[in-house]
């Protein structure tokens, strides 16, 4: 959509002191019109291209295998990409305001060690044990984000540090191997289905997830902010916007994510591992990239990381039910995202 | 002019300053631990541990240097390392000619980077993160599991030493008088000037395409380096040695003061960053340390130099609690990269009121 | 790149043959031609938006022409690039200094054109020595080739940009508002390597809107207005008004219809004592009262931005303010807006300072006040777009602006949006650095309105221009800085051009930076 550098009101008469009308008829409320002007053109450009990838991805894989079309593999596939997609949003946020946040791997790994370590596989611990870890993970993101607004270190260098250092705390703390198990309700969360088996709970996670998160960014304040902050931070600032304390609220939530993402991912293998969060360093990073955002901030739609995490969670069950070698299935994993990443760009 | 010479010597050596004093620092407090230290198999058994991840680094500084992110030099020493381990046969025929393949591999693995960045133009980001996927798959393909095997005359060629040298100081010596020779071209002062400020480079004439796909292949043939070494070393070949090494490249980018925003730094003094590191784990080590707070040490210690980086360089204007508006252009060039929005577009131009100057 | 010479008369420069440039429906250049001599310094006068800059863009080579044709002495050339277009002949010095801060100023010189040393490679003496030469030659022998550029003054930038387009002896210097950041000594400065240019075979195309500079520079100039040209003429030709009704199609004296205004009220809202950050401002106090526009002249770099900046608590100076009566201290911005009656401030570079570019109008009217819609810290999105509408109303833009992305719009609406993001959050009190800059002829007279009618209301206003007239048809007091402190106060009768301007340049010529 082409926008007209001179627009009508240069040409308007001059000096009246009585306001023009705005002109705007009887349209205004038409659901296109207010959906386009709440979130305006490019966002709906770019999430609609993103799903328009994922659905073509999933027309096309009923030629690799019938079933890769079904409703069951859609389901299957859309439980499993909940992992990337909880941690895929806090990676989003603190990329809209032009950070990376690496720490993601260990702030995930050290969640789930701690579950199974302090909750070992007791569901009445979980009462106190989950705070816990969200608490953990919040104080993880205030770390990294008092380095970056209040030390302005890099956020590429801030997060690497805070992600070795996790690293070590996650060996001191397990000896090197991790004990414990999952608990029963956290399995259930994530591997448990409702209504006879037709959903799986997880799914309902993710869809709160998802309300929960584009809420945030698109109907508070604060996510009003985050936006403001990741496209001009000296305007924010001199707009009266506390950028430190955005910078800092990013990498909280992103800390939060990944907790969450951590004790989700534990849920799955009913017990915890090193290097349980190491996939998803990348993973996140893709889900966001493909989904349309902007790597250097202050453009991103959550719905559009949603759909990247779909569409790199179903290449990854499709490859897996293939016979290729792992080799091609990384190879093919590589042209996918290149191609996503061409095909959502936005001519600016 | 006041003072020229002291000018030039001071900008000459910038970088170098901070990753020396620390270098300094450790390797003392090393030497005091263990004295022993200081003996030949000592020394050449620190230069062999550090290494690999030296001549990465130089290659990942170039890049970083140049304004972007190669986040695919793990997979890229890991692909290297596998097709010597499998292809390269015991007769020094064979050996020169896959010192040669290495080479050329890393600078290939630097041509696609390149050309994605700079022709297709992918942010640098998500570039190497697809190729490092796909050069990840490579590996496997070629080799499946650890294995594989080179001569013992090949590892010793870049582990040995003679007459108390290691062989792999020779090997960084003339690593960084490479690069101190590409710096001192067209295509050295283009990437500097890139890093520095795209548009302004472009504007002035610099090539964007050929000097960043120039970076990205230099940057490779250095990896092709580091894959060579690492082989040396382990004598085996593993699809996923480099994996790991990501981070660790990045640390020692950072330690030897080199600017994660672009346009500042030596990529030389990555090298003295990889050193840090291992001494910091050698004197760990030495303390009786468990090595579970190797990786607490490290952290800390790039978090420390990163502020020392940052408020050394703007002591002054951090006091003055300023927020770096007055005076030209947006820029922020105190190393923290990343806090800066889309470019503008082409709107607008000159201020028009007629008026008295 | 086709190599014809099509009848060259020998003395023929440039020639630009109906040159058209479209961006999506916006046609920026519609048929463009002029032509200038060897040896010629051509003036190029336009308003915002009249296609200066894309012309500017296409001669340096950083945009290629939808149709048409440029001829450099006599030859058709492509300029594809940057490199190309320096290779075919064309050199410029671009109003935002093209240079990386982190090189010194020789490496910037001589970029990609360093001395070769030993054995081809660069030698960081000899660029050095090279730069150093050049420096002195074109009269800038202060300035030290090995410091880092981002260590120079906004001024010795601007003028080494100038330094390093005409040193490289092109056939046609492009010189775009090359006087922005120069003070009154360097301006000059900078006639005089023109006039050494010139003598040298050079030609020069002069981009400005500063009449008097294309009086002594130009001889011959072309107007643009709407991207087509106006007139090519000669410049002893036409007076100044005649060249601003070319321009802007609009006689001057419209701007100012609204005259000035009076104060609503003798209390001061703003009181500032002893204001200092030095070096560049020594030491401010004044008063703002209830519904005045205070007007702040001086010559650039007198330390009007960083009294600006202090006021609004961008930057942490010394002295006290207080704010309707009540001590403010200061730590933030945020303290500034949430003062009382709060502080704003519409600054500079509205671009870089006042906009949030890549977002729409309607984020971009609300960012400082968003408290006001929001409840347990979701935004009321109606009430949101309410309020905004009627903002745009009072400032006269249009309705549409809430939904395009701010940098697709014009100068003018932008600047509208950036003083409306003040009006809605409610501060009384309005710094204003610069309102008019970029911004065209009409909506410059709707601001002048829009701030008389803010007075009126009972807000306070301090603005900041360098223009003269503006300041006195439009403030009803003024104050001038010079040096850091205020020299002079004027006020009424008293408040004239010439009080103005002999104020402004103390009792000598100042050079700045």
């Amino acid at each position: 959509m082409s926008h007209t550098v001179n627009d009508d009101a240069a040409s308007a008469s001059t000096t009246s002191p009585v306001p023009r009308d705005s002109g705007e008829g009887g349209s205004a409320t038409h659901p296109g019109v207010v959906l386009r002007r709440m979130w305006g053109n490019r966002a709906i450009q770019t999430v609609l291209a993103v799903y328009g990838i994922l659905i073509l991805l999933l027309l096309l894989s009923r030629f690799i295998n019938p079933s890769y079309g079904s409703i069951g593999f859609v389901r299957t596939v859309v439980g499993l990409s909940t992992f990337t997609a909880v941690v895929a949003f806090g990676q989003g946020i603190v990329i809209l305001t032009g950070g990376f946040d690496l720490s993601i791997p260990s702030t995930m790994t050290l969640s789930a060690v701690l579950l199974t370590g302090m909750a070992t596989g007791s569901s009445a611990k979980t009462l106190w044990v989950i705070p816990l870890m969200l608490a953990v993970g919040a104080a993880i993101g205030a770390f990294n984000g008092i380095g970056v607004a209040l030390l302005r270190l890099s956020p590429i260098v801030m997060t690497l540090a805070t992600n070795t250092i996790l690293g070590g705390v996650i060996l001191l703390y397990t000896n090197g191997t991790p004990a414990g198990f999952t608990p029963p309700v956290i399995i259930h969360l994530v591997q448990g289905r409702l209504f006879g088996g037709a959903l799986p709970e997880i799914i309902v996670v993710l869809i709160g997830f998802t309300v929960l998160g584009v809420l945030l960014l698109n109907y508070t304040s604060f996510g009003r902010r985050v936006y403001a902050v990741g496209s001009n931070p000296i305007v924010a600032r001199l707009s009266g916007v506390r950028t430190g304390s955005v910078l800092v609220g990013v990498y909280v939530i992103s800390g939060v994510c990944s907790a969450i993402g951590g004790m989700l991912l534990s849920g799955y293998s009913n017990q915890s591992y090193l290097g349980l969060g190491d996939p998803y360093l990348l993973l996140s990073l893709a889900a966001v990239v493909v989904g349309g955002s902007s790597i250097r901030g202050g453009r991103g739609y959550y719905l559009g990381t949603l759909a990247g995490a779909v569409i790199l969670t179903a290449v990854s069950t499709m490859l897996a039910g293939t016979n290729l070698s792992q080799g091609f299935k990384q190879i093919v994993y590589a042209v996918v995202i290149i191609v996503a990443v061409l095909a959502v760009r936005q001519r600016e | 002019m006041i003072g020229a010479p002291s000018e030039r010597l001071r900008n000459a050596t910038k970088g170098i300053v901070g990753p020396v004093l620390v270098l300094g620092v450790f390797l003392v407090v090393y030497a005091i631990i263990q004295p022993a230290f200081l003996s030949t198999m000592q020394i050449t058994t620190l230069f062999n541990g550090s290494t690999v991840i030296a001549l990465a680094a130089v290659g990942e500084a170039i890049v970083v240097i140049a304004g972007g992110f190669d986040l695919s030099v793990g997979s890229s020493l890991s692909v290297i390392n596998v097709l010597l381990a499998v292809h390269m046969g015991q007769s020094t025929g064979s050996q020169a000619l896959w010192i040669v393949l290495a080479l050329a591999v890393g600078v290939g693995i630097g041509l696609l980077n390149g050309v994605l960045v700079a022709i297709l133009r992918i942010p640098s980001i998500v570039a190497t993160l697809a190729t490092s996927f796909f050069w990840g798959g490579v590996a496997l393909l070629v080799l499946k599991q650890p294995g594989g095997s080179v001569s013992m005359t090949f590892s010793n060629w870049f582990t040995g030493s003679h007459a108390g040298v290691p062989n792999a100081l020779l090997l960084l010596l003339v690593v960084t008088l490479v690069w101190l020779a590409v710096k001192r071209t067209r295509l050295g002062i283009s990437i500097y000037a890139l890093g520095g400020d795209e548009e302004a480079a472009v504007a002035n004439g610099v090539r964007l395409k050929p000097s960043l796909i120039g970076a990205y292949c230099l940057a490779g043939l250095f990896y092709g380096l580091a894959g060579l070494f690492l082989t040396a070393e382990t004598s085996s070949g593993d699809p996923n040695a480099g994996g790991p090494l990501l981070l660790t490249v990045f640390t020692a980018v950072v330690l030897g003061g080199v600017s994660l925003s672009g346009g500042r730094g030596d990529a030389a003094a990555a090298i003295l960053g990889a050193f840090i590191l291992t001494i910091i784990t050698d004197v760990l080590y030495a303390m009786g340390i468990s090595s579970f707070y190797t990786s607490i040490f490290t952290g800390a210690v790039l978090i420390l130099a990163l502020v020392a980086n940052v408020w050394g360089g703007q002591g002054a204007r951090w006091l003055r609690g300023f927020t770096g508006i007055l005076g030209g252009r947006a820029q922020d060039d105190d190393g923290t990269g990343g806090l800066g929005g889309p470019r503008d577009l082409p709107a607008g131009g000159s201020p028009p009121a007629v008026g008295v100057r | 790149m086709t190599d014809e010479s099509r009848d060259w008369d020998g003395a023929t420069a440039l020639e630009v043959r109906k040159v058209v440039k479209a961006y999506g429906a916006t046609m920026a250049l519609d048929g463009v031609s002029f032509s200038c001599q060897v040896g010629e310094v051509h003036g190029l006068l336009g308003e915002n938006g009249a296609g200066k800059s894309t012309m500017v863009k296409i001669l340096s080579g950083l945009v290629s022409p939808d149709q048409g044709e440029i001829a450099i002495l006599g030859k058709i050339v492509r300029l594809r690039n940057p490199r190309m277009a320096l290779s075919a002949g064309t050199a410029t010095a671009f109003q935002e200094t093209t240079m990386v801060p982190h090189l010194t100023v020789a490496q910037n010189l001589m970029l990609l054109r360093e001395p070769r040393g030993r054995f081809g490679f660069n030698s960081p003496s000899l660029t050095s020595a090279a730069a150093a030469e050049i420096l002195s030659e074109w009269d800038a022998g202060e300035i030290d080739p090995d410091r880092p550029v981002f260590d120079l003054s906004l001024s010795n930038r601007q003028r080494l940009e100038l330094i390093r387009a005409l040193s490289r002896r092109p056939a046609i210097a492009l010189l775009d508002e090359a006087t922005a950041a120069l003070g009154a000594a360097d301006v000059d400065w900078l006639f005089r390597q023109v006039a050494k240019f010139k003598s040298s075979g050079g030609t020069v195309v002069y981009i400005s809107h500063r009449m008097g500079e294309i009086r002594e520079l130009c001889e011959r100039c072309t107007v643009l207005k709407n991207g087509r040209e106006v007139r090519t003429f000669p410049t002893s030709d036409v007076t100044d008004s005649e060249a601003v009704e070319m321009m802007a199609g609009r006689a001057i004296q419209r701007i100012y219809a609204a005259g000035r205004s009076e104060p609503t009220g003798s209390d001061s809202v703003l009181v500032a004592d002893h204001i200092s950050f030095p070096p560049a401002l020594e030491d401010v106090s004044f008063e703002l009262r209830r519904g005045e526009i205070l007007g702040m002249a001086g010559l650039q770099g007198h330390g009007q931005k960083e009294l600006f900046m202090a006021l609004f608590g961008a930057c942490r100076a010394k002295g006290s303010l207080e704010v309707n009566g009540k001590p403010l201290r200061m730590r933030s911005t945020h303290d500034a807006v949430a003062a009382d009656i709060g502080i704003s401030l519409v600054p500079e570079d509205r671009k870089v300072e006042g906009l949030m570019v890549s977002m729409e109008g309607l984020a971009n009217l609300t960012i400082a006040n968003l408290s006001q819609f929001t409840t347990v810290g979701f935004i009321r999105r109606h009430r949101e777009r309410a309020a905004a509408t009627k903002t745009l109303l009072a400032v006269n833009a249009s309705v549409k602006t809430l939904d395009q992305e701010v940098w697709a719009l014009s100068g003018g609406n932008q600047q509208k949006l950036a003083i409306g993001k003040w009006l809605l959050a409610g501060t009384r009190v309005l710094l204003m650095f610069d309102p008019t800059r970029g911004v065209d002829v009409e909506t410059k007279a709707e601001i002048f309105g829009l701030m008389q009618r803010l007075a009126q209301e009972g807000r306070s206003i301090l603005f900041h221009s360098t223009d003269v007239e503006e300041i006195v048809n439009v403030a009803n007091r003024a104050l001038v800085m010079y040096r850091g402190r205020i020299a002079a106060e004027l006020e009424g009768d008293g408040l004239t051009k010439e009080a103005l301007v002999g104020a402004m340049l103390g009792t000598a010529q100042e050079v700045v930076g």
